[in-house]
């Protein structure tokens, strides 16, 4: 009996023991699982980078004269504002000025007669929809910029121009002219699926009872094709940034000066390899970053585009 | 301009001026980096540099019809006319005017060329690269023919030429757009203005020793302050520049940059070879976060008109005196005071400020006297830190201890001195007196 109340006391033991080993582990693993969920939580607060806190706008300040690049022809172009238009066929050479509406509703002219203008609140030339631009046919006292438009055939080019030098070539589809108010707004002004530039001026008799000649005549002209193509072209990205180096906590590097470069962001590698994103410098800035826990650190730094797009990372600084 | 030149006059007496400090130091067993000689020495290396930033800054601003182009000259011409009492103290008032005729003339060579350059004229071009060879000789003949021949006319005259040609190819990299090689000759135009001061001013103290007093402007000590107040300049010159450029979104603004990082790397190489490699990290670290980029942080704030923005760089600029101050006091062993430094470095930054605020408003008369005024400043730099260094490190510049070396041209055999007791108390005292004058001419330099 004793012995068997020794071994059933053993059995006891060992059941016990066992089971308080399994749930000591049980509750171990459970520990180190929270622990573990914790450590991921705060590695995942340590990589939200700063540029998912803040919109690009935010992110950068451009500062406008500093973008005087060409705008290259690609998926993300949006169109340029005119400053000046070529009729090679007509020997027209313009500069334009910007014009939107009189209180009457009337496009405004421009304002002298050599000058071109382009109405403001309609498309700007190269995106879809019809950007206008208007010209004076004469004056009292002779012909003006626009008096030979009457003379373009169809296939004539005309070159419009933006301050940076962007060019954009249109093609002439057709002319029309219209008694002074009949003309089909709409398909002067309005939306298209085309990039169209038209051209208007005064025809017809001067009206000296209205103050102004009867009819108009509208040049229609398209982006001419191999443009057009060009703007299905993905944009590149832009060209990494160089010479990356920390000098005590101020790293420093070198700008890349193509590709309308809007600013640059600065990445620290953080413990467990990943590099994320702490801080970012606008183009127009002097190009450093201070960290002041730069002890063994390790950064590499990116150029970002007006598009958004971002560089390869430069070489390691440390 | 009266205003700078009241400024510097009374400085260039002091240093030239006054034969009973000179004296005093003549009798000093202890190496120091404020002799008479040495005195020369910076203020050859103040003037000389200044003349080689403002033609570039002359050039530069005229070339691109800035609005400051007209003061930039005037500045330029002001530093010339400021020489003349140096050079009269020296070689009398004939010697000046003659010095001024000569070397003031030369400075309209500037304007020419960059008329020429503009209006793409290569006749007029090479009449003026005639008319700057012709001052090359004659300037050269005249050092010459005053040192006596100390400054022989031949290295006078390479010395004068690769001057000239630095600030013509630092111009015409600018032109061209190479502003990665105008940033890298204006340093080393730069840094020859002070090769031109060094062996001009050794030429004139071998000439005339007793001025001197027997003291040398190429020992140890002398080249450290030398050294000292070329970075220190440099910084300052970079530093103005800079933040002008960055306020324009000129597009050599980087550029500066790239330069001053590299003034900021030799001067870390100066720090270090005297309190090695730990003293070198602690200055890296003090001297960019708060100050380098601090300064260009102010410009950033100005463009975006963020006031907020400003008063938190000019705060971090202040911040960065007290503790660069402090920095400097300790790493001297308070041979230069703590509190002394600070105030220093304040006045410094505040000169950087000043010039900057002056430049964006508009007040281009004001930007460049504050530059003038701030930029002779950093040689106060040299001569206060530069002889705290030399007293902290006696054993490192002892070859300076005496003027046993005597010139080559001296008598010689005056060296008995050292067995007569009387002598030695005579020095004792002399070393005495010296270091109380040299205690009351530096507070003086930092209260200023």
């Amino acid at each position: 009996m004793k012995k068997r109340i020794l071994f059933a006391c053993f059995i006891l033991l060992a059941v016990l023991f066992i089971s308080g080993t399994v749930y000591v582990k049980q509750l171990m693993v459970q520990a180190s699982e929270t622990k573990e969920q914790e450590a991921d939580q705060v590695k995942e607060t340590q990589k939200e980078h700063v540029k998912s806190r803040v919109t690009l706008k935010e992110e950068f300040t451009v500062l406008k004269e500093h973008n005087t690049e060409k705008k290259p022809l690609n998926e993300e172009f949006n169109g340029i504002i005119p400053t000046n238009v070529t009729i090679p066929s007509i020997d027209v050479n313009a500069s334009i000025e910007q014009v939107g509406l009189l209180d009457n509703g009337e496009m405004a002219a421009p304002f002298t007669e050599e000058g071109v203008a382009w109405f403001e609140p309609g498309s700007k030339p190269g995106v879809k929809g019809n950007a206008v631009l208007a010209g004076h046919v004469d004056s009292k006292t002779g012909p003006a910029v626009f008096y030979h438009l009457k003379d373009l055939a169809k296939g004539d080019e005309i070159t419009v121009k933006d301050k940076q030098g962007t060019k954009l070539t249109f093609v002439v589809k057709q002319k029309q002219s219209y008694p002074r108010d009949k003309a089909p707004l709409n398909e002067i002004f309005g939306y298209s699926k085309g990039r169209h530039l038209n051209l208007i001026t005064c025809t017809g008799t001067f009206d000296r009872l209205k103050g102004t000649h009867q009819e108009r005549l509208v040049v229609y002209a398209e982006l001419k094709t191999e443009e057009e193509k060009q703007l299905e072209n993905k944009a590149k990205p832009p060209a990494t940034p160089t010479n990356a180096k920390i000098s005590g906590d101020l790293l420093t590097w070198y700008a890349v000066s193509d590709g309308n470069i809007i600013g640059y962001r600065v990445y620290k590698k953080q413990p467990g390899g990943t590099f994320t994103h702490i801080g970012s410098i606008s183009e127009y800035e002097r190009k450093n970053f201070v960290d002041k826990n730069a002890t063994n650190a390790h950064y590499y730094v990116t150029a970002v585009n007006e598009y958004g797009q971002e560089s390869a990372p430069s070489s390691f600084a440390k | 301009m009266n205003f700078s030149k009241k400024l510097i006059i009374p400085v260039l007496g002091a240093s030239l001026l006054m034969p009973t400090m000179a004296n005093v130091h003549a009798e000093e067993m202890k190496p120091t980096a404020i002799t008479p000689a040495a005195d020369l020495r910076a203020d050859l290396d103040y003037l000389l540099s200044e003349h080689f930033t403002l033609a570039v800054a002359a050039m530069t601003t005229a070339y691109e019809g800035s609005k400051d182009a007209d003061e930039a000259f005037k500045a330029l011409d002001q530093n010339a006319v400021d020489m003349e009492p140096a050079i009269a103290s020296i070689y009398g008032e004939k010697g000046a005017a003659e010095f001024e005729r000569i070397f003031r003339e030369h400075n309209n060579y500037t304007d020419d060329f960059v008329k020429a350059t503009k209006e793409n004229d290569k006749a007029a071009r090479a009449e003026v690269d005639k008319e700057v060879d012709q001052f090359v000789n004659e300037f050269a003949t005249f050092l010459s023919t005053a040192t006596e021949g100390k400054l022989p006319e031949a290295a006078a005259k390479e010395a004068l030429r690769i001057h000239e040609d630095q600030v013509k190819e630092t111009f015409e990299d600018y032109v061209e757009g190479d502003y990665e090689g105008a940033a890298k000759t204006y340093r080393e135009g730069f840094q020859h203005m002070f090769d031109i001061s060094k062996a001009l001013s050794t030429s004139i103290v071998e000439q005339m020793p007793d001025k001197f007093e027997h003291t040398k402007a190429d020992t140890p000590a002398a080249d450290l302050r030398s050294t000292l107040n070329s970075l220190a300049a440099e910084h300052f010159a970079l530093a103005t520049m800079g933040m002008q450029k960055g306020f324009e979104g000129a597009e050599d603004y980087d550029y500066v940059g790239w330069s001053e990082n590299t003034n900021t790397a030799d001067f870390k190489a100066a720090i270090g070879s005297v309190y090695g490699d730990e003293g070198a990290a602690q200055f890296e670290q003090i001297w960019q976060g708060d100050h380098i980029s601090a300064q260009a942080e102010f410009v950033s704030a100005k463009i975006k008109g963020d006031k907020e923005g400003e008063q938190a760089a000019k705060d971090k600029l202040h911040k960065f005196a007290q503790e660069f101050g402090t920095f400097l006091g300790s790493a001297t062993a308070e041979n230069l005071p703590t509190k002394a430094a600070q105030d220093a470095v304040k006045a410094h930054e505040d000169t950087v400020i000043k010039t900057f605020e002056q430049y964006a408003a508009g007040d281009y008369a004001g930007s460049y006297d504050s530059y003038r005024e701030g930029y002779k400043l950093m040689f106060g730099v040299g001569q206060a830190l530069g002889d705290a260094i030399v007293k902290q490190n006696r054993d490192k510049f002892a070859g300076t201890a005496m003027p046993t070396d005597m010139p080559k041209t001296g008598m010689g055999g005056a060296s008995e001195q050292t067995a007569n007791p009387l002598t030695i108390i005579w020095t004792a005292l002399g070393s005495l007196a010296a270091l109380l004058a040299v205690v009351v001419v530096r507070k003086r330099q930092l209260n200023k």
